[in-house]
């Protein structure tokens, strides 16, 4: 079974992979070594893993704007992320992302996705397609997806996502 | 105009908001390195900024690099920057704090800003709207006069979302630097209300550039200090509300506490206003008198304060470089030093990354770093 969420995005790419999640913001500049696509941010659960080629998820940047640029640098070294899914919509994400030809989506809830999940990313669509998902564990209880009814919402850091049902497909937009 | 519209869909704007000016954060080449050089390269040719623009801090003190122990081959490639922003018309301020500087945008305004201090700065303390603008959408705001309209431009988003209680006695400037860490690490990209923190315009400065370090800060309200605060605090009911007092800013600072005796006492993140230089200066001449400290220090501040207190830099001379155009965070430290001291839990942030840094760090307030260097 899958999930679609439903987000934003402005580009025309789609890259298929695994999901690297960090479930705290994480500052780009420094924050992702430009040389190796090594994650350096103590107390995220994704420090000193590598982003290449992998699809990474997080809530947005924090810290210095300069960010993009660090992104930038890892796409010339050939060591950036094959995709991105943020929550909220940074402007040094985005930006860097942008510049740098990686695929993105934003408005996505992150949280709800776990490390080494199958993404689907495309960006025409502006969506993110969680592949073989049988249940989330959110905030202790196990929800299914297929267990959201038409109309169902979820609410994760002030966003709600409201469910639609197709066949055996769960989509979740974004409200609002 | 192509990457604005683009980010402009992404954020869900509906249109883009001419602006006032810009700043443009992402210029020393420390951090934007070659791969940065060669965008700029081909992106700054034959473009001017549309509106009054300044720029970040460089990797150089322009006029006294090799008097800092900077490389040359690092000065030429930062040059090069440097050239490239000057021949599209930017301002020539190499300042974290350019509204200290003469380029200041004024309450209500829109305006595209990057450097994560300034922008939260500019919505708490001016009153001016910008979001918290990349290098790369601050650039293009200064090439097109225009940015998304979304986010903090819009009045409703500049609402509270959290409230911050703090009791306690007023913060010097790294207090009020720990305790913007602390909340900017809790709240993301929200905004919170500050109450009970009693902080002069210096100390805001300082409350500003943590939030913006920690978090995705791009604004505060400040009792009494935000030109928003009444307007805001008719928003605060039903807001998660953290409490904090003095013993949570000191065991933040305690966490980070060596006895370090550092090689380089750097102060200034976010840039040294005129009142904090008067301070420093007046603060050295009384632990040091006749003697020389024993290691060296950098007042890092804006040529356009060291200008206009020459006074001020003369006598700070005697026991200080006053270096201007850049900062300990953006300038090649390694080669010259080992251990560094600073008095922002922003510069401890970046230090404290092996991209920047790879001595210790010290956290201290000012007097305390001083302190160390006394024979």
């Amino acid at each position: 079974m899958s999930v679609t969420f439903l987000g934003r995005s402005s580009g025309r790419n789609a890259v298929r992979g695994e999901a690297l999640v960090s479930s705290t913001p994480i500052t780009l500049l420094g924050g992702i070594d430009r040389r190796t696509g090594r994650i350096i941010s103590p107390g995220s659960e994704a420090d000193g893993k590598y982003v290449s080629g992998r699809v990474f998820c997080l809530p947005m940047a924090s810290g210095s704007s300069v960010g993009s640029y660090h992104l930038y640098g890892a796409a010339r070294n050939s060591v950036s992320p094959a995709g991105i899914v943020t929550m909220s919509p940074d402007l040094i994400t985005i930006s860097g992302a942008v510049l740098s030809g990686i695929p993105i989506v934003t408005s996505v809830p992150v949280y709800l996705i776990r490390d080494g999940d199958m993404l689907e990313l495309d960006e025409a669509r502006c969506t993110v397609r969680l592949i073989d998902i049988d249940a989330w564990s959110e905030g202790g209880r196990v929800t299914t997806p297929l267990s959201l009814g038409e109309g169902g919402s979820l609410t994760g850091s002030g966003r709600t996502y409201t469910a639609e049902r197709r066949d055996d497909r769960v989509i979740l937009h974004l409200a609002g | 105009m192509e990457l604005l519209v683009a980010v402009g869909d992404m954020v869900g704007a509906e249109r883009l908001v001419r602006v006032r000016s810009a700043h443009i954060s992402g210029i020393s080449y420390k951090t934007i390195g070659d791969a940065g050089i060669e965008f700029l390269g081909d992106f700054l040719a034959d473009t001017r900024v549309r509106v009054p623009t300044s720029i970040n801090p460089a990797g150089i003190d322009i006029e006294r690099w090799r008097e800092l122990g900077i490389s040359p081959e690092f000065a030429s490639r930062q040059r090069l920057i440097l050239d490239a922003f000057r021949s599209i018309g930017a301002l020539p301020l190499c300042t974290c704090t350019p509204y200290l500087a003469g380029h200041a945008p004024r309450t209500g305004e829109h305006v595209a800003w990057g450097e994560s201090s300034a922008t939260a700065y500019v919505n708490s303390v001016l009153g001016a709207r910008t979001n918290r603008e990349s290098a790369i959408t601050s650039l293009m705001a200064a090439l097109t006069g225009y940015t998304v309209y979304s986010g903090l431009h819009v009045r409703d988003n500049r609402a509270p979302t959290h409230r911050v209680r703090f009791t306690g006695p007023p913060l010097d400037e790294v207090d009020a630097s720990a305790l913007g860490f602390l909340v900017g690490s809790w709240v993301g990209d929200g905004v919170p209300y500050f109450e009970g923190v009693r902080v002069d315009l210096d100390g805001a400065k300082s409350v500003c550039a943590a939030l913006g370090a920690s978090g995705a800060v791009a604004m505060c309200h400040i009792d009494a200090l935000t030109p928003e605060h009444t307007w805001a605090r008719r928003r605060l009911s039903g807001l998660r509300t953290f409490t904090l007092t003095s013993r949570d800013v000191q065991a933040f600072r305690e966490e980070r506490y060596s006895g370090v005796v550092p090689d380089l006492v750097a102060l200034g993140c976010p840039h040294l206003s005129e009142n904090e230089l008067a301070r420093v200066v007046k603060t050295m001449e009384r632990l040091f008198g006749d003697a020389r400290p024993v290691g060296d220090i950098w007042l890092t501040t804006s040529r356009a304060v060291a200008r206009r207190r020459n006074d001020l830099v003369a006598r700070a001379e005697r026991y200080a470089r006053v270096v201007c155009d850049t900062c300990m965070v953006v300038a090649p430290l390694e080669p010259m030093y080992r251990s560094v001291g600073v008095n922002s839990a922003k510069a401890f942030m970046y230090l404290g990354r092996d991209d920047f840094f790879t001595g210790d760090v010290v956290l201290d307030s000012m007097e305390g770093l001083l302190r160390r260097l006394v024979p």
